[in-house]
């Protein structure tokens, strides 16, 4: 007998079996977390929302009737709270200093990489801070859809869903959005090859 | 195309999803260096995304969403009458259990995810945290059920509604069967108390928005929208529309051209502002002269280096027809590549036959017979784009002279350009691209856009089979050669790869 597949794991987990969901979490919680980390900017604001979201997600459970993928119903709690959140903290003033600037940001490397000099590592580092702030500058709406697409991978479809946009909507947004960031990284922009 | 529909469309443009249905796209990016150079800055963007790295989780996620989940099942464990909103009411606690609401806290605190609450200002110390920092929104400790995330994507119609509120405001969740004894009891009933007040508070009419805007913790019926709403108006621009090219009649703007090898216009920096300098003789000169060659210097250039030399030459005042010549240099020119650089020309009244030529210094070649890049009728009005290939043999600027010559008295035209940049081949140039390295850390992205984003990169040939579906990739691929890369990728995700000619093929092998 294999392991249970994600659909398995996602009909037990509906009829109440923790183990099953525990399941779910192990999955995808990294990228729950690096998700929200890249909505928020803050590392503490990141882990909180990521843990709510599975709480909500776990009380929620019986009323999910799977007509979306689970992932995709957990992206929406999880975007939810994230935006609920800046909403609310919008309303005081914040500094950047908890965004994530902090230099051991970096998970190790899955894959030998070639080894880079301390400068070219700190190069990279000052890199990752300018893209990170400079999302953190873009509007929540842009901010989410750039996240959501070119970082946490999710389809347009996925996109509409989790956002509750129209998917022509999420198009253009990310249109916009791309062209929002290349605006806020300004001079910097020229450091980041083109893809 | 104008620039307008372009830019709206450069997102599509670069993922490949127009498949033909904008012809004029292709058109306008190579005319137009405004569009041309915001559908680079897009790339850069999205580069610069994609060198993000996967975030390190901290320490201790796990288990705190472990426990927290574990909280919230022994909290339903506990018996809840069933009906909802049926207002049921256990007794009434007296007002003197309010202090007994802030001993029970120190209770209430090890089960559980919410049922705090902070006066203002306060913050506590995040070492007592078991589950959530108060201030920060709870779940909704009491009811299985959590309608701040009742509406499922799949079920909902597009248009996005709030669906925050935890119950449907004006219910009263059911109660427990009152137990004296157990503490949570108590503290539910509180708890219940106490919102209802805040309710009663809410409602009443001296208080609006501003009055009880404390920084509580969300009390079940008063949880505000969660859902993302949109702005009413999605076609709001966010920005302002890209700007309008000049209108300015007598100035034409020089067309730059698309070096052909690329899959995107070439051009790397916006056309300076400076108007075309026009060359003219002094007036009262008759018959067929030359005007003095126009030679530019380097202007500032972005990095690619290399842009120089618009100018324009025009004939004999008194003569007609003028010839007007304007000189698009390469992009990022390479020693020893051809490179390739644009003469336009327009002539005021038809020239039946002219021929232009190219010549190059010592280091400059063109490599077409007699250097003759166009040998031709003009057709007034009509803008003659005339490609230059080049072929520099040493780096740096070099000397080009671009001759027009025709039966037409007047129209004789010589244009000497410095065109500089030229540098010799990085090593990414001549690189196969299954060796060029890929660069980028995949954080989840779908298997098929991972590796369209690996071939735009590296430039490297993909076939993706049908057979292959949607995993996601979670892969740092930084300093990893795209050969390689297409194999980790392939493998982590149980896919085979096949490589013919320096096409990679990804296949769900059979069994």
């Amino acid at each position: 007998m294999g392991l249970p597949s994600h659909d398995d794991l996602v009909a037990r987990a509906r009829t109440g079996d923790r183990t099953a969901f525990d399941a779910l979490v192990n999955e995808s919680y990294a990228l729950v977390y690096s998700t929200a980390l890249r909505l928020t900017g803050d590392p503490e604001v990141a882990a909180d929302a990521t843990q709510d979201a599975y709480v909500r997600a776990y009380n929620s459970l019986p009323s999910f009737r799977g007509q979306s993928a689970f992932t995709t119903w957990l992206y929406r709690i999880a975007v939810n709270v994230c935006l609920d959140h800046l909403r609310r903290r919008s309303r005081q003033p914040r500094s950047l200093d908890t965004a994530v600037t902090s230099p051991d940001d970096t998970a190790p490397l899955p894959l030998p990489a070639a080894t880079q000099t301390p400068q070219q590592e700190t190069e990279r580092r000052e890199r990752q801070r300018l893209v990170q702030e400079a999302l953190l500058r873009l509007s929540d709406e842009h901010r989410t859809v750039l996240v959501l697409f070119d970082l946490t991978g999710l389809t347009y479809e996925e996109i509409a869903q989790v956002t509750g946009v129209p998917l022509g909507t999420v198009k253009s947004r990310l249109n916009r959005a791309r062209l929002a960031l290349r605006d806020e990284l300004g001079p910097h922009l020229e450091l980041f090859d083109p893809l | 195309m104008d620039c307008a529909t372009c830019r709206e469309n450069l997102s599509a443009h670069f993922e490949g999803r127009l498949s033909g249905e904008l012809p004029g796209m292709e058109q306008h990016l190579a005319q137009c260096p405004l569009c041309a150079h915001a559908l680079l800055g897009l790339r850069r963007a999205v580069g610069a995304l994609q060198s993000l790295p996967a975030p390190e989780v901290p320490a201790g996620l796990r288990a705190r969403i472990a426990e927290a989940v574990a909280a919230q099942a022994a909290l339903r464990r506990t018996p809840v009458a069933p009906s909802l909103g049926a207002g049921v009411r256990g007794p009434r606690y007296s007002r003197r259990l309010w202090p007994g609401l802030a001993v029970g806290l120190g209770v209430a605190a090890a089960f559980v995810a919410g049922i705090l609450v902070s006066r203002e200002g306060d913050a506590p110390s995040r070492s007592e945290r078991v589950a959530l920092r108060p201030g920060w929104n709870p779940g909704a400790p009491l009811e299985p059920q959590d309608p701040s995330v009742a509406a499922e994507p799949g079920a909902e119609p597009a248009a996005p509604e709030g669906d925050g509120a935890l119950l449907p405001p004006g219910t009263t969740p059911g109660l427990p069967p009152a137990d004296p004894n157990d503490p949570l009891a108590r503290l539910r009933q509180n708890f219940l108390e106490q919102q209802q007040r805040r309710e009663q508070l809410l409602q009443s009419p001296g208080l609006s928005g501003g009055g009880l805007s404390t920084p509580y913790t969300y009390l079940p019926t008063q949880l505000p929208p969660l859902s993302y709403s949109p702005p009413a108006a999605y076609d709001v621009p966010d920005r302002e529309p890209p700007p309008r090219l000049p209108d300015i009649p007598e100035l034409r703007l020089p067309a730059h051209g698309a070096s052909g090898s690329t899959e995107t216009p070439a051009l790397t920096e916006p056309p300076t502002e400076a108007p075309d300098i026009k060359v003219r003789p002094p007036r009262g000169e008759t018959g067929r002269s030359s005007p003095p060659p126009t030679t530019f210097g380097p202007s500032d250039s972005g990095p690619a280096g290399g842009a120089t030399g618009r100018g324009t030459g025009s004939a004999a005042a008194s003569a007609v027809p003028a010839a007007r010549m304007d000189f698009t240099p390469p992009a990022q020119p390479v020693v020893g590549q051809e490179a390739h650089a644009q003469a336009a020309i327009t002539v005021s009244s038809d020239v039946p036959r002219a021929v232009v030529t190219a010549t190059g210094d010592a280091d400059l070649k063109i490599p077409v017979p007699g250097g003759r890049v166009y040998e031709g009728p003009l057709q007034a009005g009509a803008v003659k784009r005339i490609p230059i290939p080049l072929v520099a043999s040493a780096p740096g600027a070099h000397e080009l002279t671009i001759t027009l010559r025709s039966d037409a008295p007047g129209a004789d035209t010589t244009l000497t350009v410095q065109v500089a940049g030229f540098v010799r081949a990085a090593a990414g140039a001549s690189i196969p691209a299954a060796e060029r390295t890929v660069d980028i850390v995949f954080n989840g992205t779908p298997i098929r856009r991972a590796l369209a984003d690996i071939a735009r990169k590296t430039g490297v040939r993909i076939t993706v089979d049908e057979s292959v579906g949607e995993e996601k990739i979670r892969k740092d691929l930084r300093g990893i050669p795209a050969g390689a890369a297409i194999r980790a990728i392939a493998d982590s995700a149980g896919y085979a790869v096949d490589e013919q000619d320096g096409v990679f093929r990804i296949y769900q092998p059979q069994q």
